[in-house]
């Protein structure tokens, strides 16, 4: 039924290495794994046929990713008036999910390149699957402004480009501008960023594969990759380079992001704490992101010993501290509606908590303050079981932190005649939907076709674990 | 059962044959899809050749001028006529009569196609006496009269695709079923689809030669009973051409009936001044005449059909800047009408109690007379803190002080709907104050080509009854639904053998009466009318009938067999009599140029005519206040936007949001905070009330400043026949309605239903949740700022200096429009000031602006969505002393609520916020500082419309425009209607804007630009102050909105920015809007002040701020090149 390990020399059964010993490393991989069980165990995941399950996980997101596709062909036929969207909230899930997705789609490059910069090791085991998963999530994103505005089809005149009979240029004020670079640049980073560290995987894959169609792809796929060591080096300096390259966009992309509402001048979007604070906010759902997906993964590919429950407890305490820094920014927003004595600034902030919408501000809350502080208990950190349901609580909080922000502060500004009450319609819950149909449908095609663990890298950190004594003391 | 549908446009004869017989109404619906007829599908109906004969005809007689208008000259243009210019629009004075009011209209006709009313200008009843606002006397080039939304409107009815195109001759059996439903049985909304279709298919068309058949026999078989037996319906008309015409029936078949319809009887006012002796009298007031205005439960500046005129000389009372003096309007009602929300102090009472407020006012009136006259009166304790009947009586001394102070110079004015002994009560009260003459007038419109001795309806339908009418000619609108529903006109209608119905729609009254002719639009024909201040006016055609249709005038002549020489000459020769037996062609041709006769045809009469001493007293019962079961009043109000329902399939009437609820395609059942909740009832919910055993569920709409214990409501809605537009919008209460009595009952009994009903309102005040009705009550006063008279005199500029920011604005970087202004002052910087002062909200500027920028509707749904398109909005405030509010029982019951509007468009912000977010630069600032739309680069991403914190922006969420909205027509069938109307209702001048496209108004810059080549063609290319008027500032009766150049300090924006009450709404963003409003002043007796009123916010002391010191900048212009640039609060003057 599951693919299982071929090597019976490997304990299949989960170890618990969370616990700190004075004066040792704890492992990062477990089970007595080999470079070749590693590659065993990784390889199979694509090369065995797949469980029940993931036909079945399969069938369901497939049709809502369809369902998606089909409903944004009626809403470009209709007219943007298929969602609540009203006047005075202008904005509201389509940007919502936007912001959400992209959000999402902070983890992976930030574990991929800042934790790799910082030479934190455990990051090998959960980086590939993690940038997938920013990929897909950034590809919903970029979905949603797209098909936002309202009239789509002269969505690229959003992009400069040099139009002899327009004469002009798109106008750069605007943060909806700054938005298409730092998103566009942001997703082609860390697609190249992705797919340079999949390279040496992919060769594993073509040389295993013994039928001629994936040979020839993932052959393809490999660019000629053949493991010598003038191919590594160059490989490994790009591979730094690149890193350093996405480092920066890490921050950047979410601070521009936050520009889209802190450079506005609506009272409640108007902050200059929205930058960090929507940083911090990306990388906490992120994190509780990639957890809901591990811990599944892990479970159904026998993954446990690569993906240990120590990689777990790393992301809970990084969702712990920035949950945390998260409830800090929703104090100071307070303090400072309160401290400027802004009145409409003020107002907002009191409309939040207690005006009609007070239902989505104390599920924020109560979803991003209050449940990631459970990670503070050892329990909460190594129990899988347990981290998956903080963590979808934190993807539903930081969902409706993004709904406050957006809808809430439209919906009453300065002038109470136009102040209006948003609820959303079919299309929009759909829509919603239909954007994880194409986030899951992606991602159980990349368990299905590509190497979810960087085995590479994995084998890398194996021989320090391996010849630790030799490298503790240089 | 369809027939098979392959058959297509070459279905066998048979099959239509077999169906016709069956008649089943899909069968008749599926034919009229395959069959486009003309009025059903229409433009589309219209060839393309038809349509340019009709251009061609009214191009002809537009370039003539003289408008000569013969029917030989159906021809398009072989040569152009002399002197026209494609695309310039011509303007051709008409008066006619519209939904009960007289119309001065000057029409804007552009290649031979009529697209907007507004007020003439040089009419001479609407001049006002006015103090001057200006040093220099400039009022001849700002004349602006203005013109009410209704009248604005006709011009859309021209176009509705809905009005009847053909002649119909009904079967003499209609179904039983429609039948009952006409009787008001199954009048669920489900149902009027099906009836509706019964009722329209259920005859059969009849062309144009078969009507001139079936009038000849009409005319002969009334001609061979010598009139007996006949019954005409007319509609209460000023028009002599058409009163001449009856006198002519009558004389020659003086026993044919007429019968005299009034959707709105006047007849207690009617029935008072015939027991004075004055049967003839008609009673209209001039308000300019008056120092002291006393509205009791009358809506003057609202629903009054004179509402505009009544408004434009109330305006010119409003000017404390050169005067130092104001009138004063106290309004006395029950529910909240513009009157009361324009009033300088109002008080709720009754309806039913108007008549006892009547007699104390009188009773102290006479005692101030008969005393010390200008004795003070006790206002030791503050008004706020009285008891409601304390209130009621020192609002009565406060009153008779101020009526006995301004004698000769003050208005009593009671609801047309008071019963007469509370009409004649006023009248001897203003005869006593020595009103009559001044700010009162009676005028006698005898009718002077003979008596015709009317029956009223009632007296018609016992008639019928006795089976003494054989043939009813229905020349009034509609009788049938607009007539109280007791009378069963349908029933006696559909009883007379031979009836023919001039109808604008295939509507109620069309459904009952057997042959329905098409009628003319009153500019498609001829016609005239003459004003209360016996002004003479022509109506005149503008455009040749588009659907066929022809006036009643024609309609009469034919049928009682009178010599008529087409109405033209008709009309002629009625004018010729009038103006002393001649007109020469000369003469006529003047007459049609100016609009108007200059010579008063109605004599007034004076108190001596008046037996006034027999004027019975009324006792002054004890005022209630009381919201017990059974112990509750229900006033029903005419239509604020529907006249007597006539209207309502005119789209742009439907989504006007009404003056005080605003609400849209909608009315509903007015009940104070208090009352609903003694009663229970909930917002949103219906209710059933019960009035003489007879209930209808209406929907509960909760009004602060409505009376305790009394209920409002609309008529004018639920249509059952309207048209695709108004069938089945609203609820029908003319059930209630009983002839001969005023619409105001006691004993009503309400009880709450469970149903939730969705109401469409643009703004949701009340609904809303306690922490935002503070945070209102503590915003709005910044917004719309208001003062006392008192406090204006004292301190001039308390409106930019109380709530001026307490920081000053200052930009990081330089200004573009700096530069501008730096390098090219030649160029004029368009602005606007909005007098609050004089703005009663009445929705004029609303309607012209819709119908000048092509703004769609966009149906009661999209409206409930919040996505109304109006460019212009009137935002209205309901404000209560927050802190009594809160002692007391809270929200639930408000205290000393008042209302403010304030029209709001985009106010042009020189450092606009949408700019600077757009991502495309479709939104950009123009040299002269208009903000700018490029509708064609705008993409949608509504970012300019969050940024906008004035929410000015309208957002197309779909095609509204056009037809090519695939599925649009899905969410409301209504909606569907809008495109095919707009299409020919169009401003060519204006972008169509489709969907996915953001749009605001542009200071009417299609305006600007004509003025400024007109000012280059004719000029040195200045453009004169007033030559540029916007939209809005054309159709304001009150004259509140200017619009002009700022970078001219001698034009009248600029030196209205500089007023002491000049302040502009949100200063403290530093967004400098171009809009700046001007503060509201009430001039509330000392007596009578509230506690916010009496206690007015001190004004804080910023020393030698420089921020807001400008004030005082404007005086010396000439020292900076932009000085009178809007700087209202920048630190750069």
């Amino acid at each position: 039924m599951f693919a299982t390990n071929a090597d019976s020399q490997v304990l299949s059964t989960e170890i618990d290495n969370t616990e700190e010993t004075p004066g040792r490393r704890a492992p990062l991989v477990t089970g007595n794994h080999t470079y070749h069980t590693i590659t065993e165990t990784v390889c199979r995941v694509a090369e065995q046929p797949q469980p029940k399950l993931w036909y079945l996980l399969f069938a369901v997101s497939s049709s809502l990713a369809l369902m998606f596709v089909l409903l944004i062909g009626y809403l470009f036929y209709t007219g943007v008036g298929v969602w609540g969207n009203m006047s005075p909230v202008f904005w509201a899930w389509p940007i919502v999910n936007f912001v959400f997705w992209v959000g999402i789609g902070h983890a992976g490059t930030l574990i991929s390149a800042i934790l790799f910069l910082f030479r934190q090791n455990w990051r090998t085991s959960i980086n590939r699957a993690a940038e997938a998963m920013t990929i897909f999530a950034v590809i919903c994103a970029g979905i949603f402004p797209g098909i936002h505005v309202g009239r789509a089809w002269l969505a690229f005149w959003l992009t400069p480009y040099p139009s002899l009979n327009l004469w002009m240029w798109p106008q750069f004020r605007s943060p909806l501008l700054w938005d298409v670079f730092a998103v566009g640049t942001y997703a082609s980073v860390s697609l190249v960023f992705w797919y340079m560290g999949m390279i040496p995987d992919l060769a594993t894959f073509r040389d295993r594969s013994k039928h001629w169609l994936p040979r020839m792809v993932y052959g393809i796929l490999s660019l000629g990759w053949n493991g010598s060591s003038r191919q590594w080096l160059r490989y490994e300096k790009a591979y730094t380079l690149l890193a350093a390259l996405a480092a920066p966009l890490v921050l950047s992309v979410h601070t521009v992001v936050s520009f889209d509402f802190a450079v506005s001048q609506l009272p409640g979007w108007h902050t200059t704490i929205f930058p960090p604070y929507f940083v911090a906010g990306a990388i906490f759902s992120g994190f509780a992101m990639v957890l809901t997906l591990l811990v599944p993964m892990r479970k159904i590919y026998r993954l446990e010993n690569l993906i240990t429950l120590r990689h777990l407890e790393n992301m809970c305490k990084i969702i712990l501290a920035t949950g945390t820094l998260v409830g800090l920014a929703y104090a100071t927003e307070f303090f400072i509606a309160w401290y400027s004595k802004n009145p409409y600034e003020s107002y907002t902030f009191m409309n939040r908590a207690f005006g009609p919408y007070w239902w989505a501000y104390w599920i924020m809350v109560s979803c991003n303050v209050i449940s990631p502080q459970l990670f503070w208990f050892k329990k909460f950190r190594s129990t899988p079981f347990l981290m998956v349901i903080v963590s979808i609580f934190v993807n539903i909080g930081m969902w409706f932190e993004r709904f406050v922000i957006t809808v809430t502060s439209l919906s009453r500004d300065f002038l109470p005649s136009s102040w209006g009450y948003y609820s959303p319609t079919w299309v929009d819950i759909s829509m919603l939907i239909g954007s994880f149909g194409i986030f899951f449908t992606l991602f159980l095609l990349f368990c299905r076709f590509l190497p979810v663990v960087a085995m590479s890298e994995v084998k890398g950190i194996l021989a320090i674990q391996n010849h630790g004594h030799h490298t503790d003391h240089h | 059962m369809n027939p098979p549908t392959k058959t297509g446009n070459g279905m066998k004869r048979y099959f239509r044959s077999i169906a016709d017989l069956e008649n089943r109404p899909e069968f008749q619906e599926f034919l009229q899809r395959e069959f486009p007829q003309a009025a059903s599908e229409f433009p589309e109906g219209v060839s393309r050749r038809r349509w340019l004969q009709l251009m061609g005809a009214s191009l002809s007689f537009g370039a003539a001028s003289g408008c000569r208008y013969y029917k030989e000259e159906f021809a398009a243009f072989t040569a152009a006529p002399e002197g026209r210019i494609p695309g310039v629009p011509t303007y051709f004075a008409t008066n006619f009569e519209w939904a009960g009011r007289i119309v001065h209209a000057l029409v804007t006709s552009l290649d031979g196609r009529p697209i907007q009313l507004r007020g003439n200008p040089d009419h001479p009843s609407l001049d006002v006496s006015a103090a001057s606002e200006f040093q220099d006397g400039k009022e001849k080039q700002f004349k602006q009269v203005g013109l009410d939304a209704i009248s604005q409107a006709s011009i859309l009815s021209l176009y509705d695709p809905d009005r009847l195109g053909e002649a119909v001759a009904h079967r003499a059996d209609v179904d039983t079923a429609s039948k009952a439903f006409l009787n008001g049985e199954g009048t669920d909304s489900n149902s009027y689809n099906a009836m509706a279709a019964i009722v329209r298919n259920s005859g059969t068309k009849m062309d144009p030669d078969t009507v001139q058949e079936l009038i000849s026999k009409a005319s002969q078989e009334i001609a061979s009973s010598l009139g007996s037996g006949t019954a005409v319906i007319y509609e209460s008309t000023s028009s002599p051409s058409m009163l001449r015409l009856l006198a002519q029936f009558h004389e020659k078949y003086p026993d044919a009936l007429l019968v005299k319809y009034e959707p709105f009887d006047g007849s207690p006012v009617r029935d008072a001044l015939k027991s004075l002796g004055a049967p003839t009298a008609k009673l209209s007031y001039r308000l300019d005449a008056a120092k002291v205005i006393v509205a009791l439960d009358a809506d003057l500046l609202g629903t009054d059909p004179m509402a505009a005129r009544y408004a434009h000389q109330f305006a010119a009372g409003r000017t404390p800047d050169t005067t130092g003096s104001m009138n004063r309007l106290y309004a006395i009602e029950s529910l909240y009408s513009v009157t009361g929300s324009a009033a300088d102090f109002r008080l709720p009472v009754r309806s039913s109690d108007i008549g006892s407020v009547l007699a104390r006012i009188e009773a102290a009136v006479d005692a101030r007379m008969a005393g010390d006259r200008a004795a003070p009166i006790d206002a030791a304790t503050p008004f706020s803190e009285l008891s409601f009947e304390d209130r009621v009586e020192r609002t009565i001394q406060s009153i008779a002080l101020d009526l006995v102070a301004n004698e000769g110079a003050s208005l009593v004015a009671v609801g047309a709907h008071q019963p007469a002994a509370v009409q004649r009560l006023a009248l001897r009260l203003n005869s006593k104050l020595g009103n009559l003459g001044g700010a009162v007038r009676l005028v006698d419109t005898p009718n002077v080509w003979g008596q015709l001795k009317p029956i009223d309806l009632a007296e018609f339908v016992q008639r019928v009854r006795d089976s003494k009418i054989k043939t009813a000619i229905v020349l009034a609108n509609n009788p049938a639904f607009g007539a109280p529903r007791s009378l069963s006109l349908n029933n006696a209608l559909e009883g007379i053998p031979f009836s023919i119905y001039l109808a604008d729609y295939a509507d109620e009254t069309a459904a009952v009466c057997r042959y329905v002719l098409p009628a003319a639009h009153p500019l498609e024909a001829w016609s005239d009318c003459v004003d209360v201040d016996g002004i003479y006016g022509v109506g005149q055609p503008l455009i040749e009938p588009l659907l066929g249709g022809r006036s009643a005038l024609e309609l009469l002549a034919g049928l009682g067999g009178i010599p008529f020489d087409g109405a033209e000459r008709y009309v002629r020769e009625t004018a010729a009599q009038l103006a002393g037996g001649n007109l020469s062609d000369r003469q006529w041709r003047e007459l049609l140029h100016s609009g108007y006769l200059t010579r008063n045809l109605l004599p007034s009469i004076s108190n001596k005519d008046l037996k006034l001493d027999e004027v019975a007293s009324i006792d002054p019962a004890s005022i209630k206040q009381d919201s017990t079961q059974g112990n509750l009043e229900l006033v029903i109000y005419p239509s604020d936007t529907l006249f007597d329902g006539r209207l309502a399939n005119n789209a742009w009437l439907q989504e006007l949001p009404q003056p005080v609820t605003k609400l849209t395609w909608d009315n509903a059942a007015l009940v104070s905070p208090k009352t609903a909740a003694t009663l229970g009832l909930k917002q949103g919910n219906k209710a059933t009330v019960k009035v003489d055993g007879f209930a209808i569920d209406l929907p509960v709409f909760i009004v602060p400043g409505q009376a305790e214990g009394s209920i409002a409501v609309q008529r004018g809605y639920g249509r059952f026949l309207a048209g695709s537009v108004g069938t089945g919008v609203g609820h029908d209460v003319a059930g209630w309605l009983k002839p001969g009595k005023e619409p105001i009952f006691s004993g009503v009994t309400v009880s709450p239903t469970a149903v939730p009903y969705r109401l469409a309102t643009t703004q949701d005040h009340f609904a809303i949740d306690e922490g935002g009705l503070e945070e209102i009550a503590r915003r709005t006063p910044t917004l719309v700022r208001e003062g006392t008279l008192k406090q204006f005199l004292e301190h001039p500029d308390f409106a930019p200096k109380t709530y001026a920011p307490h920081h000053s604005n200052e930009s990081l970087w330089k200004e573009p429009i700096d530069k501008i202004e730096a390098e090219m002052p030649f160029l004029p910087q368009w602005g606007m000031t909005i007098d609050l002062n004089k703005c009663i909200g009445c929705n004029a500027c609303v309607l012209a602006c819709q119908a000048e920028n092509n703004v769609p509707v966009v149906g009661k749904d999209q409206v409930a969505r919040g996505r109304e398109m109006h460019w212009l909005r009137i935002d209205r405030y309901f404000q209560c002393d927050m802190d009594k509010t809160k002692q007391g029982a809270g929200f639930d019951d408000p205290t000393d609520v008042t209302i403010v509007s304030q029209p709001v468009a985009c106010v042009h912000c020189e450092t606009a916020p949408c700019e600077q977010v757009c991502p495309v630069a479709a939104t950009v600032h123009t040299e002269e500082g208009i903000n700018a739309m490029a509708y064609n680069r705008c993409i949608g991403t509504r970012y300019c419309a969050n940024n906008c914190p004035y929410k000015v922006r309208r957002f197309n969420y779909y095609n509204y425009n056009t037809e090519y909205g695939y599925f649009y027509g899905w969410q409301d069938w209504r909606e569907k209607v809008n495109t095919k109307l707009q299409s020919l209702v169009l401003n060519p001048e204006v972008t169509v804007r489709g969907r996915g496209v953001m749009e605001k108004c542009t200071y009417c810059i299609q305006r600007v630009q004509n003025g400024k080549i007109q000012a280059r063609q004719q000029g040195d290319g200045r453009v004169q102050d007033g030559a540029i008027q916007t939209a809005c500032q054309e159709a304001c009766p009150t004259q509140a909105i200017v619009f002009g150049n700022l970078a001219d300090p001698s034009t009248r924006v600029a030196q209205l920015f500089s007023s002491p009450r000049s302040y502009a709404m949100l200063e403290e963003l530093n967004i400098k809007p171009r809009t700046q409003y001007l503060a509201r002043l009430r001039n509330v007796p000392d007596g009578l002040m509230n506690r916010m009123q009496a206690n007015p916010p001190e004004i804080p002391d910023h020393g030698g701020h420089g921020g807001h010191g400008d004030h005082e900048g404007h005086s010396d212009h000439g020292d900076h090149d932009h000085a009178t640039i809007s700087r209202p609060v920048s630190n750069k003057s």
